[in-house]
């Protein structure tokens, strides 16, 4: 019954019709230390999964990074969808913090994991419409677009990876959102 | 068996009950607490999500939601159930917030909860609770554990007495700073109890002079909180041993509050534990930066000349970066004054170098802006003013911090000790760790474990001791002033305060 709840809370939403107007492309580390462009380099013309941790949070992050771990092994080693996880504590949540971190979901490649400056994590969190000013008021929420067609879903973070992989499968073959002026 | 015998037995076997509790808990429920805060036992335990995903125990474990206390932690629109013995066997009805009714608890219904995530009274628990999988000994061990939960076990805490531990400076290197700051802590707290302690509890201090290496000062540290057993560490000195006296408070799973050191372990690393009262080296270069960079970057090349302490490694390191961030062309670390030549901003870190360092710089006729935390400045830096060399330096604190309130306290306690004027900073340190550890004991509550100790520093926010600059934690902020004082010397306009944050 709550898992139904938690599926029908999973409502599609017309998010962006991609590009940089919508999803700013910030310059982040990711957990090699490696800058990275968001939206250029991981979300452009692909189909991505992300959700919002940090390394220090201890109660439904770790469930999370299970899930991602458990979605990573689902969807094989030879699939198109990026998993990104953002962090909402980039004060403490260095690379190699949440390097340590993924390691313990048997993170894979595939799997990026970023931290930044502050302001440029916080510009990100406003764009994507989940910014919460108290991290540990945040909720558990993954992101699932698709930039080729410009949709997007917003689900409960804490849904099982079976159900991601339907989400997905949804958003892969839906129809895109018409561009709009201005996008 | 006699009747004499068996009291004897009898006292015997109570008095090594005592003594196990005494030390907090039994060897069975040590054991169990290392499950219920780490997921590990003796055997492996295994942790299953909704649809099968498993993970190690050690990835969720039970204290990781319901918090070491087993009273919930609310985060994230979850509400994790209150597990303690109370809760769970209330010997009637209880309707949780989310509609699950259940009586009380005993070890099977606890046991069917734990791994099928059925309550007691046969509902789903929420699918943010795992299901575990252990051995029988594991469980049992963890049962036990969870029978004492709500329970005030936390070493030093009794009923009409807390116990404090304080680090003091070591005897070999520090002698009288080590007798001033037990001198004044000593006389705030004997005033504190004389009011009346903190909720009926007399504050009593025990302290400890480690000296040696680090390593030996670490060692030294970890024997006294297992023979004197205080609730935590306060105006603690850590200098020059930071890592290995933080690693032993993380260990032994006590707070501690150090009181001022160079390498603030709460900013480097920060620690479940630690906390640290002000700026650091690598903070207070941060501010140096800044400073200097207010008063233009463009066209200056800029180096750090590090120290030969592989401890302030780091320090140099971020502060390159620092100063990449700040406009400043091409910043370098270098050994000494090779590699300076092209060099117009210069921040110093190698205290031991300094007076030649001066020499050499005076010889070159090097003309430029100098930044030196007051941690490694000497007297020559102020006697030496060389109209083409701008110094700055950076003071973590200052007695102008000090404000008239905490400077009548400080006079009646030098009144008190009688105590001459030396270590002004270090005993206005000791005084504001003192203050802090005041606030945080009385925000905690009469109930007083570690946690609620922690979790009451970690909520303090502008807590104006009157003794440093205000302080404020967080759980990703383990230093309390994170600012510098900068003073340009030569320049009657006085010093600036800069406070650039933590950092990344």
């Amino acid at each position: 019954m709550f898992l139904t709840l938690l599926i029908a809370l999973a409502a599609p939403w017309g998010f962006a019709a991609g590009g940089t107007t919508s999803i700013p492309d910030v310059v982040l580390q990711d957990q090699n230390g490696r800058s990275v462009r968001v939206y250029t380099d991981l979300l452009k013309g692909r189909i991505v999964v992300m959700n919002f941790i940090f390394t220090s949070c201890t109660t439904i992050c770790s469930p999370m990074g299970a899930n991602f771990g458990a979605l990573q092994a689902r969807l094989g080693p030879d699939t198109d969808v990026a998993l990104v996880s953002v962090s909402l504590d980039p004060l403490t949540d260095t690379p190699s913090r949440l390097k340590q971190w993924s390691e313990r979901f048997g993170a894979r490649p595939g799997w990026t994991l970023l931290t930044g400056p502050q302001d440029e994590i916080d510009r990100l969190l406003v764009a994507l419409r989940v910014f919460s000013p108290d991290r540990f008021a945040h909720s558990p929420i993954v992101l699932i677009g698709n930039d080729a067609t410009g949709r997007w879903t917003r689900a409960n973070g804490l849904l099982p990876p079976s159900t991601l992989v339907t989400l997905i499968g949804d958003l892969r073959a839906g129809p895109a959102v018409p561009k709009r002026e201005g996008h | 068996m006699s009747r004499t015998v068996a009291v004897v037995c009898i006292a015997a076997a109570c008095s090594s009950a005592l003594a196990a509790r005494a030390g907090g808990l039994s060897s069975l429920e040590r054991r169990g607490r290392g499950i219920f805060i780490d997921g590990v036992g003796a055997a492996e335990i295994v942790a299953t999500l909704e649809d099968g995903v498993r993970v190690a125990g050690a990835v969720l474990p039970c204290g990781g939601c319901h918090g070491s206390d087993g009273r919930g932690r609310r985060e994230g629109g979850v509400a994790p159930s209150d597990i303690t013995r109370e809760a769970l066997a209330r010997p009637y009805d209880v309707t949780t917030a989310l509609g699950r009714r259940h009586g009380p608890y005993d070890d099977r219904l606890l046991k069917r909860a734990i791994a099928m995530g059925i309550d007691a009274g046969g509902n789903r628990l929420s699918l943010v609770m795992p299901r575990y999988v252990m051995s029988q000994d594991d469980f049992a061990a963890l049962a036990a554990f969870m029978r004492t939960l709500g329970d005030p076990h936390d070493p030093g805490v009794e009923d009409r007495r807390l116990v404090l531990g304080v680090v003091l400076p070591p005897r070999d290197a520090l002698p009288a700073l080590g007798d001033d700051v037990r001198a004044m802590l000593t006389a705030y707290f004997d005033a504190a109890n004389r009011a009346g302690g903190i909720y009926g509890r007399r504050i009593d201090l025990v302290y400890v002079q480690p000296g040696g290496t680090p390593q030996d000062r670490a060692d030294g540290v970890r024997a006294f909180l297992r023979d004197e057993s205080p609730f935590a560490l306060i105006g603690s000195f850590t200098d020059g041993a930071e890592r290995e006296i933080a690693g032993v408070a993380d260990r032994e799973e006590t707070p501690l509050l150090a009181m001022m050191t160079s390498n603030a372990r709460g900013a480097i690393a920060p620690s479940r534990y630690v906390r640290d009262l002000v700026a650091g080296l690598a903070e207070q270069s941060r501010a140096l930066v800044r400073a200097a960079a207010l008063r233009g970057s463009h066209g200056h090349r800029a180096a750090v000349v590090r120290a030969r302490d592989m401890r302030l490694r780091d320090v140099a390191d971020a502060t390159v970066g620092e100063l990449r961030e700040a406009g400043f062309s091409d910043p370098a670390i270098v050994d000494g004054i090779e590699g300076t030549a092209d060099c117009n901003l210069l921040l110093f870190l190698d205290r031991r170098e300094l007076t030649s360092f001066l020499a050499s710089l005076a010889r070159r006729g090097w003309k430029g802006t100098l930044l030196v935390p007051a941690a490694i400045a000497d007297p020559t830096l102020f006697e030496r003013v060389d109209p083409e060399i701008v110094t700055l330096v950076s003071f973590p604190m200052l007695p102008a911090d000090a404000t008239s309130q905490a400077v009548a306290i400080y006079e009646q306690l030098v009144g008190v000790t009688r105590l001459g004027p030396a270590h002004l900073p270090a005993r206005l340190a000791a005084l504001a760790s003192a203050a802090l550890t005041v606030d945080a004991l009385r925000r905690a509550g009469r109930t007083l474990s570690r946690d609620r100790f922690l979790d009451a520093i970690d909520s303090t926010s502008q807590f104006r001791s009157g003794f440093v600059p205000p302080l404020t934690f967080g759980p990703t902020r383990r230093l309390g002033s994170t600012g510098s004082w900068v003073l340009t010397i030569g320049d009657p306009s006085g010093p600036v305060w800069i406070d650039p944050g933590s950092g990344l």
